[in-house]
């Protein structure tokens, strides 16, 4: 048997519905015509019918999400471009940050000073560290 | 000449070549998407469609209300874990459908985010370096403003350069499967959710006639309460259709604000896309706070 469609368990999900309110009203307009058991199986078939709609219908959108699957991966891979751009344009202010603490570090060496200088060292490897 | 002086005199030939250089970059990126439209309408889609989760959890949650107003009138019993296996369908899409919406609000925010002015701002960063250069070279404050001029410069123009770039080759590329997907989503919420709504609202509905025709008394009285509760449920229902609706009014709203953003994307001035963009924006803002009504 070959698989339905998205469309066709959507039309079966509403066939399946309006059959089912089609027998609820059936069963409300006729209620004291018919016996308790005619209404009771009328009843239950009405439940079914519904329970038949409400299957088709998850069925419907899982094949909806089945075919989707294209799509999410190209919408992802997209995305993750996307933020590979926000990386890149951080990484620009990471590079501003590094410069920074190289220029300290180039006047903590002019200064001679080793407290001066070990700290200088001590941000520039945070820096890069980052 | 002092050490100062050369080094501006140096960065000041520098200055006027990569003035003419950021220049190029500037009219290379003049008339590309506007960053700041952008972002304002990917920022208004990614808060719409963050709306979504408590509708997508509905679907089984109302197959579950069905199952329970199927049940015969005069059951007194904890039926609820019956109700919820007849219903495991829906509950077991669930996560796939919230995975679909993610990839949505993750592609909307990772666009915004790469609008945002933040991204390309180094200001901070370029005046703590002017400082340090300052610091460093005892450098007055003529040569030290001259740095962070041009530095500020060229980082604004080769960051808005790179980040027009990108933005607009994500729309572009991006923008069929975008309106798969909002189509498809639509679909589930405005067609698949509304008809569960529609067979959860038979159930109960049969629920209150067999109340009321099990009522051989006729007392008013019941079937007064019985109409109110019934009125309550109808409009609970009618909500929760309209929100419905509202959520697949921001689904086509998002999918043709970002069809206009990527056919526009090359030649539009920041006024004539923030007027084209403008309406879709109110519009999903309004659909959103309707939307909050039943949820």
């Amino acid at each position: 048997m070959s698989t339905l469609t998205q469309d066709q368990a959507r039309a079966l999900a509403e066939d399946f519905f309006e059959i089912s309110k089609a027998v609820g009203d059936y069963r409300f307009r006729h209620f004291d015509d018919l016996t308790p058991d005619q209404l009771n199986a009328l009843h239950s078939l009405q439940q079914q019918l519904s329970n038949q709609s409400n299957h088709f219908t998850a069925v419907a959108i899982q094949i909806t999400l089945d075919d989707l699957q294209p799509t999410l991966d190209k919408i992802n891979q997209i995305t993750g471009q996307v933020n590979q751009a926000i990386t890149t344009l951080n990484n620009i202010r990471r590079v501003i940050t590094i410069a920074t603490s190289i220029v300290s570090l180039g006047a903590a060496f002019a200064s001679g000073s080793p407290g001066t200088i070990a700290s200088a060292i001590q941000d520039t490897v945070g820096a890069l560290q980052g | 000449m002092r050490k100062g002086e050369s080094v501006f005199s140096f960065l000041w030939n520098f200055r006027q070549i990569s003035i003419l250089v950021a220049a190029a970059v500037l009219l290379v990126t003049v008339g590309c998407v506007t960053p700041e439209a952008v972002r304002q309408f990917t920022a208004v889609a990614t808060d719409a469609a963050q709306q979504f989760p408590p509708l997508v959890r509905d679907l089984a949650a109302s197959c579950i209300r069905k199952q329970l107003a199927d049940r015969s009138v005069d059951e007194i019993a904890d039926a609820s874990g019956e109700a919820k296996n007849a219903c495991k369908e829906f509950s077991d899409l669930e996560p796939s459908l919230l995975g679909a919406l993610d990839v949505l609000i993750n592609y909307l925010n990772a666009l915004s985010q790469l609008a945002s002015d933040q991204v390309v701002s180094y200001d901070t960063q370029i005046d703590g370096f002017a400082a340090k250069v300052q610091a460093a070279g005892k450098f007055g404050d003529a040569p030290v403003n001259a740095i962070k001029g041009l530095a500020k410069f060229l980082a604004d123009a080769a960051a808005s350069g790179y980040q027009r770039k990108k933005l607009g080759s994500a729309i572009k590329a991006a923008d069929s499967d975008v309106a798969i997907l909002t189509k498809a989503l639509g679909t589930i919420v405005g067609d698949d959710y509304i008809r569960v709504l529609g067979v959860e609202q038979e159930s109960v509905l049969e629920r209150f006639r067999q109340a009321i025709q099990a009522d051989k008394t006729k007392n008013p009285a019941v079937h007064l309460l019985l109409q109110d509760r019934w009125r309550a449920n109808l409009e609970s229902q009618e909500n929760r259709r309209r929100a419905a609706r509202d959520l697949q009014q921001i689904l086509v709203k998002i999918r043709d604000g970002h069809h206009q953003l990527a056919a526009q994307v090359d030649h539009w001035s920041a006024i004539e896309l923030r007027q084209t963009l403008s309406p879709y924006s109110s519009s999903i803002r309004q659909l959103v706070r309707d939307f909050q009504v039943a949820f």
